[in-house]
């Protein structure tokens, strides 16, 4: 350790550290930059599938339209526009979560944790909510296909509707799959650290449990979502 | 007091202050690119956070803490997919380290082969704060710095001696 020691000295006296580094205009600039961080990325994500929910919105409205408001139309147009309408505040209210769990001047454990427990919490249920965007944006598809190919929503036999059910379960699992493998790695670097903060502590007992949490979030979700679409498709397609 | 005052009073603590960010930098980052991206996140977030800063602990205390935070938070950002615990070798800023006595360029290289939470006790061990200190800016106890920082200085008494063999 006495080693240490004189290292230490070399760091208090490196006169490198002391001298100037910054310039005036390099600190102010930095005030009006836009934040690198992270949350900005997860805001981003987030506001991408709102916009995009937005315009999935319109291509609904212009199904009831291309179809003539036919009862058919209808009903697709407003399940659709409800799941869409839901989908999106909820999405909102975790945008505006998001701003509460960047605050820097916590300590460092307690900021970890805090950011631990909104990924596992909050923004796991987002991002399979955001998933939902991809088998509502088959089914749009799917219909403005009938349109155009037959001009009506065609009524599909067993195989058929096996198929289509296939592409949107497989559009949602793919999806969610994707997004929350993005972001487990982010947790992961989490809870790694707050490990290491609290080596020898509970910490690690109350990681698991939050991990076994997750896992069961996201089965359970998955599962409601794709009996969700299924009973939706019966429901369209009889 | 206006938001021109408040800019100023800010610039100037930071102004006053500015070693802490140049050590957070040497030992959170190991290139320019890297240094400007992080130097340019904490003082952001230090502007960000400046409303809430109340006087009841030291300028200094609080800084390291929004700084810290920062740095390590910024960490996955730049090599998203990649466990930040992963041991790289050192990437050497060679016009920044010429400048750097002997001494300090060794611990430097030995620092940046520790994981992210030992890199933020070393640093503030290194800037002799208190036990107490350090566990308030860290989050953790003062029995859990103590324990911590008797195995990350073994650990990198043991770094260096194999970068000096």
């Amino acid at each position: 350790m006495e080693l240490l020691e004189k290292y230490r000295t070399a760091w208090k006296n490196e006169s490198t550290l002391k001298s100037p580094w910054l310039s005036d205009k390099e600190i102010k600039s930095s005030l009006s930059s836009r934040s690198a961080h992270t949350d900005r990325m997860y805001r981003k994500g987030i506001i991408f599938d709102m916009v995009l929910k937005g315009l999935l919105a319109i291509a609904v409205a212009g199904v009831v339209l291309i179809y003539q408001a036919s009862q058919g139309s209808w009903i697709v147009s407003t399940l659709l526009g409800a799941v869409l309408l839901a989908s999106f505040l909820f999405e909102r209210k975790v945008y505006l979560q998001i701003p509460d769990i960047s605050c820097p001047e916590a300590s460092t454990r307690d900021m970890l944790r805090e950011r631990i427990s909104f990924f596992n919490r909050t923004y796991l249920k987002a991002l399979l909510i955001i998933a939902i965007s991809s088998p509502v944006m088959i089914l749009t598809g799917g219909l403005y296909y009938f349109y155009f190919k037959y001009g009506e929503i065609r009524s599909l036999d067993l195989e058929d509707m096996i198929v289509f059910s296939i592409f949107l379960i497989a559009g949602y699992i793919l999806s969610a799959f994707f997004q929350v493998r993005n972001f487990r790695f982010h947790i992961n670097q989490l809870e790694s650290l707050l490990s290491d903060l609290d080596e020898g502590t509970i910490t690690t007992d109350i990681l698991k449990l939050q991990r076994r949490n997750r896992h069961r979030i996201i089965i359970i979700t998955s599962l409601v979502m794709v009996t969700g679409i299924v009973l939706f498709l019966l429901l369209l397609l009889q | 007091m206006d938001h021109l005052q408040k800019e100023a009073e800010f610039l100037d603590l930071v102004r006053q202050h500015e070693p802490i960010l140049h050590k957070i930098c040497i030992v959170y980052t190991s290139n320019r690119a890297e240094k400007e991206d992080l130097v340019q996140e904490i003082i952001l977030q230090l502007w960000k956070s400046f409303p809430r800063f109340s006087g009841k602990s030291a300028f200094s205390t609080w800084m390291y803490r929004v700084a810290l935070n920062t740095a390590i938070t910024q960490q996955k950002k730049r090599r998203p997919g990649i466990d930040i615990t992963t041991v790289d070798e050192p990437r050497v800023d060679a016009e920044a380290q010429m400048d750097l006595s002997e001494d300090f360029r060794v611990l430097h290289q030995a620092i940046s082969r520790l994981k992210n939470s030992e890199k933020a006790l070393i640093l503030l061990w290194l800037e002799e704060k208190s036990y107490e200190e350090i566990a308030a800016t860290t989050g953790i106890t003062v029995k859990n710095v103590s324990v911590q920082l008797v195995r990350i200085r073994k650990k990198l008494s043991g770094i260096i001696e194999n970068l000096q063999k």
